[in-house]
């Protein structure tokens, strides 16, 4: 048999196609971010003009693991990676898109009265920000246990989540006129609460396509819910 | 410039005649080939067909006749005979030939075998018949008799018949042996119930190249057989054993004795002679060819298969 | 993918040894083969897959200068050292070649002698394993009109099945396929696989193969050779999508021949 040239660097290519788009993922967090503390609307825009081009990405990448699946007949860890990777974008863009939902919240919340931001909205931001970038740095090494911290890493977040939702109502009990705004920011942190699941699932893959043994970290928040009265 | 070209035309020239002078020498090969084949042609017709129209342009009607002086009983005798010596010489040829290619191992032992077998083959026939004659007649007082000679016959076919199974057993496809010990037979009942019978044509084409050769024997024959023969077709006659034709001790003189004994004998009994030669001959090639067609007739049927 | 009872071993290999003359083509190959499975033996060429096949039933006797030592068991009976008949274990034991290899016989011939040679001669007997064993193939419908015809005029494929009715006619336990598709049609190998997976039910089945989607179709254990050694082993799933040793994962992915 031929040493498959062709099939591997195809592999490759698609391997860092979804390694830029994760980079670029990590960007628009980033972008989001600082828009979200200046409020600035123009960068708002731009972040919402730029998810296209991730969708793109994840278009691209799709059919290019489409189509070597069907020519190649790929098997162990080749097709772990083919499988992750088509599981794992869809998590990023998702991801993208929550960007661009802040986005619109930011430019709602530029129109209104500065309000208070819930105290620890920035420190979930940076949370799930440094969550995306551990995951991307472990899919760059193939690293399985930057991959299962960040796993673990998703229980802070919740906790955050809860934090922030009762200062969230606590400001609107003192400040009833700014209802707006913190509905405005209980969504948001509604957004980075979701991001971190989808990147919880994205290092799932990421583990998966080391070990070889299937465990997607599905959020437990439902089953503990449902324990509850 | 035109030095250059004439140079360049002359070359061509001398190249060309060279191809010239090469085709015609390996014309002139070619038809001193087909010259040569053509020869060998010639001299088995004109040697065939002298003998054939030559006996039976001379032959008398009374000469066909089963008695003493027609060559019927002496044709019987020829057949008679050669069936006798390959009862004795197929079983044993072929059990040999089962043994060389199924049994004998890579040894020494096998090769000195081989040796004799070979040899056996390439005895004079007059030696064998000489051995026939001090051996079988003269240790046991017995007189000539058709059986003695059917089993010099038999020595000088044995070989043949040898190697004829060996060569049929070894051209088998291994697949056959492997398939039939890989369900669990032993050895003998593979070579019984699968390869023999696989090999049966072959072995009948041999059986026959070994008959025809059988019948042209003489010199085995001379001192074995007895060269006159006294046999009775009327059973009522068969008192006396020695007038029945199926009994094997008895004289039996085949048709290359009565050409023998016709020319030493008398003068006068060259007709007889030429007949029973065209005879020998016309029973010699039928059987060669008969032998040929059937192997053709074998290869199509296993060849068409594959 | 519901789990039987826990299967025992049908063979149970220990230490073996396998050398033709001077030349060691077997090392220490320790292995256990499950009842009623499928187990895909694969690896490159030359690497002792067929070899190690062949010492399941003792046909590497007729090889010159091969000697063996380890243990074979056959349910517990060595079948080297504990004088068990190489006759009987080739009945126990059949075995399916890459080439079909019928007898230049009839079909009906073909079918009727393993048990010919066993001692079955009534012919009343000897229809019902013909047609018992040519409808477990399912090539009854197709032969019943002609199994007086010469099995040399059948097709590759049809061969083939005939000659697995003929190793099923002496009621085997175990029967050891060799390459049996190789020389098949795409369309013939797919019948023969929907054969041996139908057959595990009654069956043991070890099967040579260089064609891994073949093994990872239908074997439930797969065991990788190279160059003598058996370098891994498992349940098909887990080889063909989880393989442990990285030498089972360059060949399988076809980055070495």
């Amino acid at each position: 048999m031929p040493t498959r040239k062709e099939y591997d660097e195809e592999l490759k290519v698609i391997n860092d196609l979804v390694e830029a788009m994760g980079q670029q993922v990590l960007l628009a967090i980033d972008r989001t971010n600082v828009a979200l503390k200046n409020l600035d609307v123009v960068s708002a825009n731009a972040i919402m003009k730029n998810d296209a081009m991730i969708d793109a990405m994840e278009t691209e990448i799709e059919e290019r693991c489409i189509k070597i699946v069907v020519k190649q007949q790929p098997i162990a860890s080749d097709w772990r990676k083919l499988a992750s990777y088509m599981r794992m974008i869809g998590d990023l863009e998702r991801i993208a898109d929550n960007c661009s939902d802040i986005a619109i919240y930011i430019k709602k919340l530029a129109k209104l009265k500065k309000a208070a931001a819930p105290s620890r909205l920035e420190e979930a931001f940076s949370d799930m920000r440094k969550m995306v970038a551990d995951t991307v740095t472990a899919f760059h090494n193939t690293d399985i246990s930057l991959a299962e911290e960040v796993v673990k890493a998703d229980d802070v977040i919740d906790d955050l989540f809860e934090k922030n939702a009762e200062d969230i109502k606590k400001g609107i009990q003192e400040n009833i006129d700014d209802l707006d705004a913190y509905l405005i920011y209980l969504g948001i942190d509604k957004y980075v609460e979701r991001m971190a699941d989808h990147v919880t699932a994205v290092a799932s893959w990421v583990s998966f396509i080391a070990k070889g043994e299937l465990n997607i970290m599905f959020t437990d928040r439902y089953t503990k819910e449902s324990e509850t009265k | 410039m035109t030095e250059v070209k004439n140079e360049k035309k002359a070359r061509v020239e001398v190249s060309q005649s060279l191809i010239r002078r090469a085709r015609a020498v390996d014309n002139i090969w070619t038809v001193v080939f087909y010259l040569v084949a053509l020869f060998f042609l010639l001299l088995l017709f004109a040697f065939a067909g002298y003998v054939i129209i030559k006996g039976f342009t001379g032959a008398k009607p009374e000469m066909f006749r089963f008695d003493r002086n027609g060559v019927g009983n002496y044709f019987f005798n020829t057949v008679y005979l050669v069936f006798l010596s390959l009862l004795i010489s197929v079983p044993i040829g072929v059990m040999g030939g089962i043994y060389m290619a199924e049994y004998a191992k890579d040894n020494a032992f096998t090769k000195f075998l081989r040796i004799a077998i070979e040899t056996l083959s390439s005895l004079p026939s007059i030696v064998v018949g000489l051995f026939g004659y001090l051996i079988f007649l003269v240790a046991t007082k017995s007189q000539p008799n058709l059986l003695v000679g059917a089993i010099c016959v038999a020595i000088l076919s044995l070989p043949l018949m040898t190697t004829t199974t060996e060569d049929a057993l070894r051209s088998l496809p291994p697949s056959y042996k492997l398939g039939s010990m890989g369900m669990g037979a032993t050895l003998r009942q593979t070579i019984q119930s699968v390869l023999i019978p696989a090999c049966v044509p072959r072995i009948i084409t041999g059986v026959i190249l070994a008959a025809g050769r059988g019948f042209g024997e003489a010199a085995a024959l001379l001192y074995t057989t007895g060269s006159d023969t006294n046999i009775k077709w009327n059973p009522a006659a068969w008192v006396n054993p020695s007038l029945n034709p199926f009994n094997p001790l008895r004289r039996g003189g085949t048709l290359s004795l009565k050409i023998w004994t016709s020319f030493t004998a008398s003068v006068g009994a060259e007709d007889v002679a030429n007949l029973s030669s065209a005879i020998l001959m016309i029973m010699v090639l039928s059987f060669s060819i008969l032998a040929h067609y059937l192997e053709g007739r074998i290869k199509k049927k296993m060849g068409d298969t594959k | 993918m519901s789990e039987k009872k826990a299967t025992s071993a049908k063979f149970y290999v220990h230490d073996l040894d396998l050398f033709y003359g001077s030349f060691q083509a077997l090392k220490k190959i320790n292995f256990q083969i499950a009842a009623n499975r499928i187990t895909a033996l694969i690896g490159p060429s030359g690497c002792g897959k067929s070899t190690f096949l062949k010492t399941l039933n003792r046909m590497n006797d007729f090889v010159e200068g091969c000697k063996i030592t380890g243990d074979v068991q056959l349910d517990g009976r060595d079948i080297y050292t504990s004088g068990m008949s190489e006759i009987e274990l080739r009945q126990r034991v059949g075995m399916v070649f890459q080439q079909p290899n019928p007898f230049p016989k009839t079909i009906y011939d073909n079918v009727a002698y393993g048990p010919r040679i066993r001692g079955v001669h009534r012919k009343s007997e000897l229809d019902e394993i013909v047609e018992t064993s040519l409808r477990e193939v399912g090539i009854w419908d197709e032969f019943k009109d002609r199994l007086n015809k010469s099995a040399l005029g059948l097709s590759g494929g049809q061969q083939q099945r005939l000659c697995i009715a003929r190793t099923i006619a002496v009621h085997p336990e175990v029967i050891l396929m060799d390459e049996p598709t190789s020389a098949l049609d795409p369309i013939s190998t797919m019948k023969i696989e929907d054969l041996a997976v139908e057959m595990k039910e009654k069956y043991t089945i070890v099967i040579v193969t260089h064609n891994m989607q073949q093994a990872n179709r239908i074997s439930d254990t797969t065991a990788f050779f190279l160059l003598g050694e058996l370098i891994e082993s498992g349940p098909t799933q887990d080889i063909f999508l989880n393989p442990q040793n990285k030498k089972t994962e360059e060949y399988i992915t076809g980055r070495f021949g």
